[in-house]
């Protein structure tokens, strides 16, 4: 439905974010990447939420042993 | 077939459509109570697993030769389920397709067009002293042909009028004590028709012929009329088929159609 | 006869019927109507597809063989075993391991442990199964993986969401008269991060089967079959729905877990239906599909005949029927596919019926529940239809007594009856590469029944210890069997290693964090409130610092973080370090016990960039304690402790080092103290793969004379 899109990235760059993503301890720079958009595009658009009702969430984790 | 005296079907094409969705039917039914429909299921599931696994497991050449062996011996086992359900279909649809032939599989002799009646006797000397009586509609069109290598009389024949004629054989020999008789059907509409008479044979009678057995003591063996086969027409570009191979692809999609819609598994 | 052409056609079908029939039935089917018809042309449609198949198999193996010989030298070149079969029994305690060990119960583990490995496996924090087992297959601690829970917290709203996978339906609808038809497709968005260990193997040639490891839906692409296991929902989007059908008036509801449904008795004919799932072509929801059924009592047999769809069965009082095929029909041709069980609990006086969850059909599956799609598929074709739900075990349907324990036992052993069929055909497929199958049944089953197991369980005090039954020691002696039979399979050129996610403890007293935080002052109720409903509904944000949702965490309320956050940034720390030193050592005061032994600062035990997801503080619950059933759910009580009385009476959810789990192999490693995430390392060395630089754990080495002993000998002695 959403596609998908491929983003070049090099040069300096693309450095600097192979040093973020070690450090911070990321599996690749592709997850790294993501991560980082989200959170940017979250800030900018927030999740969608209309699913977010009490009762949606308790029919969700209905049968989870560990809660009542 | 007394449906067809109604005169409901005319149409050969429209007899065998009806007849393929309602034996579909009756077979499919029969095939669900007779069968052990538990059972049937888990051998054809069984039967996709292994196929599936040779799809997953492609690169271990040791699993798929393992699952070829078993969709072979999971064919068998399925084979030998649904034995049991074919046994009670099997006589019934045997019947019946005997008895369809009769009517479907052959057409009766149109006025006007010359036809073979070949009557076949037991010794060559018989061949010298056969005759034929014919009713005044059916006449004779050509000198009777002997053929001593296969003890065979034809006579070439041509009908005036429409109905059912009795043809009467007299043989000579020293069996030989009376006259025997072949029905001759001439009409241009559906109509059952006996392709031969036999003197034994109980298995061949029953599949070919609809008349009683000719007497023991006749030197005749017996006596056939070359009914012309009777093909189909489909009603598009022309194409005709017989009609147990139209009866057979239909009562299989009828079958098809019943078998999802009653939930019977094949 | 030549000349008779007609009936040549017939004489021709029907002799040949005969004798078809009598020679060779495959060819009589051609003839005998269209159900034999069927039979021949499925039959020879099997076979000339397996040939197909084969045949492709086999000419293209060559190049397959070579391309993988040319990947394999750098990972079978190097490896030190042809196969590696991991078996994760879930909350196995090493403790009690030993202890049946030492008793004689459990010879074959025995017998790993003196020729192998036997340890305790260090956990993570907390030692929850889905963090846990996140772990074991990515290599990594949490803040890599992102799985802190089974819930999440949304700062939002106060709320929890499943923290493993989030399911949204399609967002565009088309309007057609009443119906709202959905267009798109269903997402379905994995929370765990990381990429699972068998990935690795994968990119290196290496197969893996992979059974049911928890947080693996939804399922990823790799070489090799994976089933997912622990989160997969139900048919309904839940962790879980059973249904109880009964005549019984509602006098109560269950709280979580079950829905109760009414029987209507007419004539002598009880008729109900199964709930499903929400109708996906109402334009509001709550429209939930039904399938009806009917129930025919039969009490001087005590049994009742059922009729569901086209299903006709007969089940005794006290009788499961087997894995049915259920669909929910929207109209317009959406259709939800699943499976249940019935289960007779009564037919006379009244009349009840207790119904699975509605699993996902492995056969049909609406969700994808496996990789490839056609696993699951294959699965339930080789043997039928299998529990699919994540917690497949109806714990809660035994919390509310609507099953007894010998219905619990029966449905929970049923359910690893399929598993364990799913493993030795893994193990079958799977010779070279790796095999790894985890069974939830040493969990759910420790989880209910420690009550009979333990010396004085709140839940148990009125059964006397004579009737008592020894469901955990026969538990573990099942597993025992299981093992032993696993052993029969493989031979040195295998290394088997049994793991467990955690231990297990008594769960006797419940620990409401909610009630100590407001107590404290860290939690402000409403004006007038004293306690509060669920999910905090009476708690006043506004003068809030702290909160706890789900199992162990406990969440400051930050500004900038928390929607009504009060807690500045820069107090966060010393705020944690407060709560932190008042809490640990917290002593119940009816016992004189320490209710809390361990609280852990995340930021401390966790490394990684997800680590802002985590909460701020771990809580670890000492032994016989866990946090309370309305903690859990936000709920905020006047009573700190409290006696659990619920059959779930055993529990893991406390401070990690007092529930480690157990590591045996059949090969003896050199590791003092070995962690669950140390796995992944060990299996990629073992491989000859080289390790990816995020990894958290440290692969083990072998013990040179678990090198020197690959021998055609088995390294353990067959199964008693």
């Amino acid at each position: 439905m959403f596609g998908s899109h491929k983003v070049k990235i090099e040069g300096e760059l693309l450095e600097k974010v192979k040093q973020c993503s070690d450090a911070a301890g990321y599996e690749s720079i592709d997850e790294f990447v993501i991560h980082m958009l989200e959170k940017e595009t979250n800030k900018i658009i927030p999740p969608d939420e209309s699913n977010t009702s009490k009762e949606d969430i308790q029919k969700r984790l209905r049968g989870l042993g560990y809660i009542e | 077939m007394s449906l067809f005296a109604l005169g409901l079907f005319t149409s050969p094409l429209a007899i065998v459509v009806m007849l393929s969705v309602v034996i579909g039917l009756l077979m499919i039914l029969l095939f669900g109570y007779t069968s052990d429909q538990k059972a049937i299921g888990i051998a054809k599931d069984q039967l996709k697993a292994h196929l599936l696994a040779v799809r997953l497991y492609r690169d271990q050449l040791h699993v798929v030769m393992g699952s070829y062996g078993k969709v072979l011996r999971g064919t068998g086992r399925y084979l030998k389920l649904a034995f049991k359900p074919l046994l009670y279909v099997i006589i019934p649809i045997t019947l019946l397709i005997v008895q369809l032939d009769r009517s479907l599989g052959l057409t009766a002799i149109q006025t006007n067009k010359p036809f073979l009646l070949t009557a076949r006797v037991n010794n060559p000397q018989a061949l010298d002293s056969i005759s034929i009586d014919l009713p005044p509609e059916i006449t004779a069109s050509a000198p009777p042909v002997h053929v001593a290598a296969d003890n065979e009389v034809v006579w070439r024949l041509v009908a005036s009028q429409p109905g059912a004629y009795e043809a009467r054989i007299n043989a000579g020999g020293p069996n030989a004590t009376e006259a025997v008789t072949k029905t001759v059907r001439v009409s241009s509409e559906l109509a059952r028709v006996s392709p031969e008479r036999l003197r034994d044979h109980f298995w061949a009678r029953m599949f070919s012929s609809g008349e009683s057995a000719l007497p023991d003591n006749s030197a005749v063996e017996s006596i056939s009329v070359d009914y012309p086969e009777r093909n189909i027409p489909l009603g598009f570009a022309g194409y005709e088929m017989n009609w147990i191979w139209l009866f057979f692809i239909l009562s299989m999609i009828a079958g098809f159609i019943f078998k999802e819609l009653l939930g019977i598994q094949v | 006869m030549s000349r008779l052409c007609g009936g040549k056609s017939v004489r021709v079908a029907s002799v040949f019927l005969l004798i078809a029939v009598v020679l060779s039935p495959a060819v009589a089917h051609a003839y005998a109507g269209p159900g034999a018809g069927f039979a021949v042309l499925s039959s020879f449609w099997a076979i000339f597809v397996a040939f197909l198949y084969s045949f492709y198999a086999l000419m293209t193996w060559p190049f397959r063989q070579l391309f993988r010989f040319l990947r394999r030298r750098n990972a079978y070149g190097k490896a030190i075993f042809e196969r590696a079969v991991i078996l994760g029994f879930d909350g196995m305690d090493p403790e009690l391991a030993e202890r049946f060990m030492n008793e004689g119960r459990l010879p074959n583990l025995a017998k790993l442990r003196d020729r192998g490995t036997f340890s305790k496996l260090r956990t993570t924090f907390p030692a929850i199964s889905p963090v846990a087992w996140s772990t074991f297959l990515t290599g990594v601690n949490p803040g890599k993986h992102n799985i802190y829970d089974f819930l999440a917290c949304d700062r939002n709203h106060y709320l929890p969401y499943l923290s493993s996978a989030e399911i949204k339906g399609p967002k565009r609808h088309i309007k057609i008269g009443k119906y709202s038809i959905p267009f798109g497709k269903t997402e379905i968005k994995a929370m765990r991060k990381g990429t699972p260990f068998w990935h690795w193997l994968g990119k290196a040639g290496i197969f893996s089967s992979v059974i049911r490891v928890p947080v693996t839906f939804p399922p990823e692409k790799f070489q090799g079959v994976l089933l997912s296991g622990m989160c997969v929902p139900d048919l309904k989007g839940s962790q879980g729905t059973f249904c109880l059908c009964t005549t019984r008036s509602a006098s109560d509801k269950f709280r979580e877990g079950g829905v109760r449904v009414p029987v209507e008795r007419k004539n002598g004919v009880c008729h109900s239906y199964v709930p499903g799932p929400d109708n996906p072509l109402a334009e509001t929801a709550g429209h939930e599909l039904r399938v009806k059924y009917e129930v025919r009592p039969e009490p001087a047999a005590n049994q009742a005949r059922f009729s569901v769809g086209s299903e006709k069965f007969t089940l005794k009082v006290g009788e499961y029927s087997e894995w049915l095929p259920i669909e929910f029909k929207a109209g317009l041709g959406f259709n939800a596919h699943g499976i249940c069980r019935f289960y007779l609990k009564e037919v006379s006086p009244e009349v009840e019926v207790y119904v699975t969850p509605v699993n996902i059909d492995p056969g049909h599956p609406d969700l994808p529940i496996s990789h490839p799609v056609t696993y699951s598929i294959y699965l339930a074709k080789l043997y039928g239809a299998f529990a699919t739900l994540g917690l497949a075990e109806d714990t809660w349907a035994l919390n509310e007594h609507v099953l007894d324990d010998d219905a619990f036992l029966a449905q929970a052993y049923g359910n690893h009856h399929d598993r364990e069929q799913m493993l030795f055909d893994a193990l079958e497929k799977t010779q070279q590469g790796l095999c790894t199958c985890v069974f939830d049944t040493t969990d759910r089953i420790q989880h209910m029944f420690w009550r009979y197991f333990a010396e004085d369980h709140p839940a148990a005090r009125d059964v006397p210890k004579a009737e008592r039954r020894e469901v955990i020691q026969d538990l573990y002696q099942r597993m025992d069997k299981l093992i032993g039979r696993v052993m029969e399979k493989i031979d040195d050129k295998t290394l088997l290693m049994v793991i467990s996610d955690h231990g297990f403890k008594s769960f006797a007293r419940c620990m409401n964090l909610n009630a100590w935080l407001h107590q404290n002052g860290y939690l402000a109720l409403k004006d007038g409130k004293t306690e509060s409903g669920d999910w905090f509904e009476d708690v006043d944000w506004s003068r809030t610092r702290a909160y706890t949702m789900g199992l162990n965490g406990l969440y400051l309320n930050l500004k900038g973080r928390e929607k009504q956050g009060t807690v500045d940034p820069s107090e966060a720390a010393a705020l944690k370090e407060e709560i932190k030193q008042k809490l640990n050592g917290l002593v119940d005061p009816a016992s004189g016990t320490v209710g809390i032994t361990g609280v852990f600062i995340t930021g401390n035990v966790y490394r990684g960039p997800y680590t802002d997801n985590a909460p701020d503080i771990l809580v670890g619950y000492g032994a016989g304690y866990r946090a309370s059933w309305d903690s859990v759910m936000g709920k905020v009580t006047a009573k700190i402790f409290e006696d659990n009385l619920k059959a779930w009476s055993g529990d893991h959810c406390i401070d990690p080092r007092l529930v480690p789990g157990v590591l045996f192999s059949s090969h003896k490693f050199i590791e003092e103290k070995p962690a669950i995430v140390d796995v992944a390392p060990t299996i990629l060395k073992l491989f000859g793969l080289s390790l990816p630089s995020h990894f958290d754990g440290k692969p083990w080495d072998l013990a040179p004379q678990a090198l020197a002993t690959k021998t055609p000998e088995p390294a353990v002695a067959p199964a008693t």
